[in-house]
């Protein structure tokens, strides 16, 4: 039943009444189309498309999931080594959006942050509400006419780059190093200006070298040189600047 | 929030030339292998959806 149908259905006095009912069928469709989009075989279509869902349920409250972490990464480069299948979004969970999300047969995990969707393999995780107040988000317009939202390529890789500054993990470098090897010319000005405010500049110049280098043939740096080419950067990155 | 947009057909036009660079710069790197530690119950349902060991990595002793 179209909305326009099920208005004329109503009686006067009963708009309260239709208003749930017209929530509840529309509840049903978008659980139905969950379902479908879920299944699909496309890794970032099908992430993209589970996303768009939920923030059509989520952004009558003012909350816009965005597409943070590995798929993030994914996202912006193409590359299935460091995919582990989760979604990781930053948004609210109000009380009203985790009645929704139920609604659509999401399952909350006893940790409050994680959703798993039911009959499925999609599995959410909203580890934390905000994003940096200079985040920059890309809309994707997806072929069944939503949009999901997903982090931008250079703040995955600010990210990116302020985890592998502080931990030193192999992961993270590499995942820096396949983001920075996708950047166009026009990212770089806005990436040099943003990098020196998360004071993620030093090691921004490092790993670019270093891409340059591993591009030309050179061998990759070990785990505990990592560790130590880490170090170094946070070391300077927080030295006081001589007068 | 700043929002730019982009079409899902563009992204899979541009995906090859990204995984290719992605490819270039990793070549020589070993798969990867997370190191951050996550919660058990975080790691048992990763292995339950097809998240390779590596990337699940450690788990955390409570």
């Amino acid at each position: 039943m179209s909305r326009s149908l099920a208005w004329r259905a109503a009686g006067v006095g009963d708009s309260l009444t239709f208003v749930s009912d017209v929530d509840a069928h529309h509840a049903h469709g978008l659980r139905a189309e969950l379902k479908r989009v879920a299944q699909g075989t496309d890794l970032a279509e099908r992430t993209l498309e589970v996303v768009a869902v939920v923030e059509a349920v989520a952004a009558p409250m003012g909350i816009h999931p965005v597409v943070v972490g590995g798929m993030a990464v994914y996202f912006w480069t193409a590359s299935e080594e460091f995919v582990t299948y989760d979604i990781d979004v930053v948004m609210a969970v109000p009380d009203e959006l985790a009645a929704k999300l139920g609604e659509l047969g999401f399952i909350r995990a006893s940790d409050g942050r994680h959703w798993s969707l039911e009959g499925t393999e999609v599995f959410l995780e909203a580890p934390s509400a905000y994003l940096d107040s200079d985040a920059v988000v890309a809309e994707v317009k997806l072929q069944s006419g939503r949009t999901a939202k997903v982090l931008s390529r250079i703040d995955v890789l600010i990210d990116r780059l302020a985890e592998f500054q502080a931990t030193g993990h192999e992961t993270a470098a590499q995942q820096a190093l396949a983001l920075v090897a996708g950047l166009s010319h026009d990212e770089v000005d806005d990436l040099d200006v943003r990098a020196r405010t998360h004071r993620v500049s030093v090691i921004l110049d490092v790993v670019r070298k270093l891409a340059d280098e591993l591009e030309a043939g050179s061998t990759p740096p070990d785990s505990g040189e990592l560790h130590q080419i880490a170090r170094e950067a946070l070391r300077v990155e927080y030295s006081p600047k001589q007068p | 929030m700043k929002i730019e947009t982009i079409s899902f057909e563009q992204w899979r036009r541009d995906a090859p030339q990204l995984r290719a660079k992605s490819a270039r710069v990793l070549a020589r790197f070993g798969p990867p292998r997370r190191e951050k530690p996550r919660s058990a119950d975080e790691a048992e349902f990763l292995r339950k959806i097809g998240t390779p060991e590596r990337m699940v990595g450690p788990e955390r002793v409570a």
